[in-house]
């Protein structure tokens, strides 16, 4: 148990940051960060899918009562973490002989990390956006939210994962 | 048989995938006003500490502006009293109680407050045990529209912002006095469109667009916004405006909170 306690512990503080600075402070009308999406990211890659879902379930459905939305946030983290497995092979983590497991590390494979990171951000982002507005009528604004919308979120992700990588991967070897 | 049991083991995440996202958009494609409202409010219990740290550290900010516009408004009150007190004296039978009763005010301070989604509310810190009722209208201390109560708990209340792509709002020009409705359009917090206005209507830019009084949301003649531009849609025979709000949805910290009493005898009259 002691192996995730670093994960567990960025778990909170990133869920922490989105409903009590994110949901809270508005830049614009085009930037919605949606950072609590590194949860997902950070699971260890070993775990089994059902798990991925559940957790999934879990964090949208608290963001959810956090924003006032219903099922929008699940809505939106539920295809994350179903194709989180799929997205880790994409990418390359298990491509080496090696069989990667534990929480994917960004130091050891900076440019996998990376893309990954920047899939599901953009995956996550664009179900949300789209579905809350649920018209296409303002398409192009949806998208240019969308845009920038993830474009900061990838930057915050990417500081809180930096900030927390004496956390994350101390407790391993 | 073992070719079910092997595929459903393959293959029941997917499928518990599906149904759980099939709940979920279903649920949030048919959740209404009421039930988000609803559901924001018990979420507001798990954030009302943070929410509340950082109404704290905003509204002290504020509060050398916000004494300014209540110092302001209370002089402007203080002198419509007057008039109605002589108005009273010279005629015998108006009763200013009586005009009084029909209006009460209540203050209350916003809790939490977004602009960035296309329906967005604002938790305020009354609730009904301090004589919140749901259908109040919600306008900032120097009188411009915010919105309506849509649902209260003992303290708390959601208000529905004017800020909402789907809330529409009876309005007038205050020169014109033709009528027209307003609602946002879902990009910037400070525009609105004005629409359905006669094409005989005189639009000029800066005029301003004062709530009509028709849709029970909103009292009559609560000033909404001026035009900032106007033109005439294609072939139909009426304008569309873009207004600028005049309350700044962004920064609001503390709002007043008006109840019609006799709003509500006129919707019973027309529901009968």
């Amino acid at each position: 148990m002691s192996k995730y306690s670093g994960y567990i512990l960025f778990s909170v503080v990133v869920i922490m940051l989105q409903v009590i600075l994110f949901n809270n402070i508005t830049f614009s009308c085009y930037l919605a960060p949606m950072i609590y999406i590194a949860v997902i990211i950070m699971l260890p890659l070993e775990t089994p899918r059902f798990l991925t879902l559940m957790i999934g379930l879990l964090l949208g459905g608290f963001i959810d009562l956090s924003m006032g939305t219903i099922g929008l946030n699940i809505a939106a983290t539920l295809p994350i973490a179903v194709s989180r497995k799929f997205l880790v092979n994409l990418v390359g983590f298990s491509s080496s002989m090696i069989k990667v497991t534990g929480i994917p590390n960004p130091n050891k494979f900076p440019s996998a990390f990376f893309s990954f990171v920047i899939i599901i951000v953009i995956v996550h982002s664009a179900i949300f956006f789209f579905l809350e507005r649920f018209s296409i009528d303002s398409l192009w604004f949806t998208l240019l939210r969308l845009t920038l919308s993830s474009l900061v979120s990838i930057v915050v992700i990417r500081i809180v994962i930096s900030l927390f990588s004496g956390f994350l991967f101390s407790s391993k070897s | 048989m073992h070719r079910l049991i092997y595929f459903i083991k393959k293959t029941y995440v997917a499928i518990i995938f599906l149904f759980l996202e099939v709940i979920a958009i279903h649920s949030y494609v048919y959740s209404s006003i009421e039930t988000q409202s609803r559901f924001a409010s018990i979420g507001r219990m798990l954030t009302y500490a943070s929410d509340s740290f950082f109404t704290s550290f905003i509204s002290y900010r504020q509060l050398k502006d916000e004494n300014l516009a209540y110092s302001v408004k209370i002089a402007e009150l203080q002198n419509q009293i007057d008039i109605l007190k002589n108005s009273a004296r010279e005629e015998e039978n108006i009763d200013v109680a009586e005009i009084l009763r029909n209006h009460e005010y209540l203050v209350a301070k916003v809790v939490s407050n977004s602009t960035n989604h296309p329906s967005n509310f604002i938790t305020i810190s009354k609730g009904y045990s301090d004589g919140v009722q749901e259908k109040m209208s919600v306008v900032t201390p120097d009188g411009y529209a915010v919105g309506v109560v849509t649902r209260c708990s003992e303290h708390f209340s959601v208000v529905r912002s004017i800020l909402d792509v789907n809330f529409n709002i009876s309005a007038r020009l205050m020169e014109d006095q033709s009528i027209g409705y307003i609602h946002w359009t879902g990009t910037d917090s400070q525009e609105a469109e004005f629409d359905n206005v006669s094409k005989y209507a005189v639009v000029n830019k800066g005029d301003v667009v004062i709530s009509s009084g028709f849709s029970h949301f909103f009292p009559s003649d609560i000033i909404i916004g001026h035009i900032k531009s106007a033109e005439l849609k294609g072939e139909e025979a009426t304008y569309r405006c873009k207004v600028h709000l005049a309350a700044d949805l962004s920064r609001l910290s503390n709002v007043i909170l008006i109840s019609d009493n006799s709003k509500e005898e006129a919707s019973d009259l027309e529901a009968r």
